[in-house]
């Protein structure tokens, strides 16, 4: 084996991968060159460390909840995709077809009904930047608060607020709602309707998926007001929003 | 791949039988949330990439090749997916402020949550500044225990490719776990 061939099994190999050939002319190599061995020896350090790494899975909490959205997501946006032209004639045959899904009247004009309302949120964007450490701490009060994607701060003009309740903080976010801590772009009584909707199906909300067209989002239209609110919060210790 | 596909799962569900597609999302979205966390590192944008993943195999069950395995393809979708989170976590990165303080202040205490933290804290810190591709294929083939060839059909790639970008990924985060370790070695221009 040459360095290259030899280098090329340490790079790209981990212990246990390699052929029996390979090992043997590996060794053999290694006995015969120190700069090879000194890099099989990181390689395993370094593939030690990875699969310590490897070896923490990330936990999915409630998977049940995850399975639930996906399968509400599917029964309202894509009934039509199913069943493929086989299925069909197969359930016609069969005559009827209980695990078949059924098209989901109204979905078109409630996604219509969610453009339209984002594009009023468009036209209400707060004109003011919300304090990143206010907004972190509402985070600890209401659950996650996401603007855009994953990193949310300072809310700048030209930026929507998106809440995405979920659990308790869909509860806390209703409460909120009620006690008109909160106020949104959106209608109130429509905001609420959607919320109570929520709250009234065990579970998961009707949508989590961002490209769903049925996240709801909602801007906070007074700034004195929610930050009132934070400031209520913080000094309440954290337990004024359950009272 | 770790999910075995029951061997009528997909025909029935391409029948639109909603009972074997819950069958299927149940016995695979764990493997599709390990990939996606450890591509993004944000437990709920791993959740919304899985819940989008299912639902475009729903969407495009019927066009799916059956030469292709199923978790290949799932694969596929969820790098995708995650690719494209990134993407847009890259253009709002410049107006925006990680709320990694915020995160840590967090207290709900939940045990999986602080897993999921660290977890993300510990694959980021070594991958972050990976280029795409080879952070993509760390991924695959050191954490989610791909082999190079199931790595390459995930990626569309050649097992060549697929080995070069490895290289260098797994030279990059050696250097960054000896920066960690030593931190006297940094190098610092004058």
């Amino acid at each position: 084996m040459t360095c290259d061939q030899a280098r090329e099994v340490i790079a790209l190999t981990r212990p246990g991968e390699t052929s029996e050939t390979e090992t043997r002319a590996l060794t053999e190599h290694l006995g015969s060159c120190a700069l090879c061995t000194r890099l099989y020896r990181d390689a395993l350090s370094l593939n030690e460390k990875i699969a310590a790494l490897r070896a923490v899975e990330p936990v999915l909490e409630d998977p049940e909840g995850l399975v639930r959205s996906v399968m509400q997501i599917v029964d309202e946006t894509h009934p039509a995709q199913r069943p493929t032209s086989r299925g069909r004639r197969a359930s016609r045959l069969r005559g009827r077809d209980h695990d078949a899904v059924a098209p989901a009247a109204g979905f078109r004009t409630s996604r219509i009904a969610f453009a339209v309302a984002a594009a009023i949120i468009a036209v209400f964007l707060m004109q003011t930047t919300m304090d990143a450490r206010k907004l972190a701490a509402l985070e600890l009060r209401l659950g996650r608060i996401t603007v855009g994607t994953a990193v949310a701060g300072i809310v700048e003009p030209g930026q929507v607020l998106e809440l995405i309740p979920r659990g308790e903080a869909r509860d806390r976010l209703l409460a909120m709602l009620r006690s008109g801590a909160l106020r949104t772009s959106l209608n109130d009584q429509g905001v609420r309707a959607y919320l109570e909707s929520m709250s009234n199906a065990a579970g998961v909300p009707p949508a989590l998926s961002s490209r769903s067209g049925l996240r709801l989002t909602v801007q906070v239209q007074d700034q004195a007001e929610i930050m009132k609110t934070i400031d209520s919060l913080l000094t309440k210790g954290g337990n004024a929003h359950e009272q | 791949m770790p999910f075995e596909l029951q061997p009528d799962l997909l025909d029935r569900c391409l029948r639109g039988e909603r009972q074997a597609f819950r069958q299927l999302v149940e016995g695979s979205q764990r493997y599709a949330f390990r990939l996606a966390f450890r591509m993004v590192w944000d437990e709920d944008e791993a959740k919304e990439i899985v819940q989008e993943a299912f639902i475009r195999v729903w969407k495009h069950l019927p066009a799916f090749d059956r030469t292709t395995r199923f978790t290949t393809w799932l694969y596929r979708i969820v790098v995708n997916l995650s690719h494209d989170t990134l993407r847009r976590r890259a253009r709002s990165r410049d107006r925006m402020v990680p709320l990694d303080d915020a995160r840590t202040m967090v207290a709900d205490g939940e045990e999986s949550t602080l897993i999921n933290r660290d977890l993300a804290a510990r694959v980021r810190a070594l991958a972050e500044d990976l280029p795409p591709a080879q952070r993509t294929v760390f991924v695959l083939r050191d954490l989610q225990d791909l082999s190079i060839e199931e790595t390459a059909e995930v990626l569309s790639m050649s097992p060549g490719a697929v080995k070069a970008n490895l290289c260098y990924a797994r030279r990059r985060i050696r250097e960054r776990m000896e920066l960690t370790e030593h931190p006297e070695n940094e190098h610092h221009d004058v």
